[in-house]
């Protein structure tokens, strides 16, 4: 489908706002394009998980979503000036941004558990691009089941996931893909 | 309350009251479940026929009560997931953590087999 107008969804940060605008955010999609229901069902998780994700660490203000829609892609951009991206990984917190100039290439773990890792490939100190790594068979010691799926499922529900802040504005944006249908895998 | 609880034998249905399984109340959910746990339930069916969504918070309670059950010699299962709620379980390989029924009876005849 031709580009079209992106539309601004925007979340004041209380609970029952949430579950509304991932609706009115599914419904200008389903008017605006012919996207099949396993994509729409894609859409609403990255919504309300990103959602999910301002009403647990945004510091105040609101939060800005929007969505876009091009020749082949969904695109549904977050930003907030709330608290910056933090990951733990062996110990470590890590915060963004990330201290110094010389993180390009850098793999972070953000998530490891029932047969697969949320890596966080960085691409500056202020960019991520977080990518699923199989590792194996699902978890057979379920007590080792990880109890934190929120960028997990954004992660799997897209073909691209980043995160980006900026040192100027001190704003976050994540940004996450879905490919229309016939578009991927 | 989150859940209501019906005894059915040796079993427990635990119907989620709420539409929206969210942050809100992912650990209201919990505490409800690890009470029914330590108080001896051995096989709990967590009943999702009235939820139209469920967050990652909302699964991270699951998965926490489920290890508590686990700890305590317990079962959970879950049944009555609508489409999205089925294809999150899968999206993050959680199918293969927890039986999955169709229905809550579908449950309960399976633990009487």
């Amino acid at each position: 489908m031709a580009a079209g107008v992106p539309k601004q969804l925007i979340f004041g940060h209380t609970a029952e706002e949430l579950y509304p605008l991932v609706v009115e955010g599914v419904e200008f999609l389903q008017r605006e394009s012919d996207t099949d229901d396993d994509t729409l069902t894609k859409v609403k998780l990255v919504l309300m998980e990103l959602l999910t994700n301002a009403l647990k660490h945004s510091g105040g203000g609101q939060t800005e979503v929007w969505l876009h829609v091009d020749q082949s892609d969904i695109i549904i951009k977050k930003n907030d000036t709330g608290n910056p991206l933090v990951i733990y990984c062996g110990g470590i917190k890590h915060e963004w941004p990330l201290p110094g100039n010389h993180q390009a290439g850098r793999i972070i773990c953000a998530y490891s558990g029932n047969g697969s890792n949320l890596n966080a490939a960085v691409k500056n100190n202020c960019l991520v691009q977080f990518l699923v790594e199989e590792t194996g068979p699902e978890e057979t010691d379920l007590l080792r089941l990880p109890e934190h799926f929120g960028l997990m499922i954004i992660a799997r529900a897209c073909s691209s996931f980043a995160y980006e802040f900026n040192i100027d504005t001190c704003t976050n944006t994540f940004t996450a893909v879905i490919p229309l249908k016939g578009q991927h895998g | 309350m989150i859940l209501q609880i019906n005894d059915h034998q040796d079993a427990l249905v635990a119907t989620i009251q709420v539409k929206e399984a969210n942050l809100t109340v992912s650990e209201k959910f919990k505490a409800e479940l690890f009470t029914q746990i330590d108080g001896g339930s051995k096989y709990i069916v967590v009943n999702f026929e009235e939820v139209t969504y469920v967050d990652s918070s909302f699964l991270g309670a699951l998965v926490s009560a489920l290890k508590h059950a686990i700890t305590n010699k317990a079962e959970i299962v879950v049944a009555g997931l609508n489409k999205d709620i089925l294809g999150l379980f899968r999206l993050i390989r959680l199918d293969k953590a927890f039986k999955i029924f169709d229905t809550t009876e579908g449950a309960l005849a399976d633990k009487a087999k």
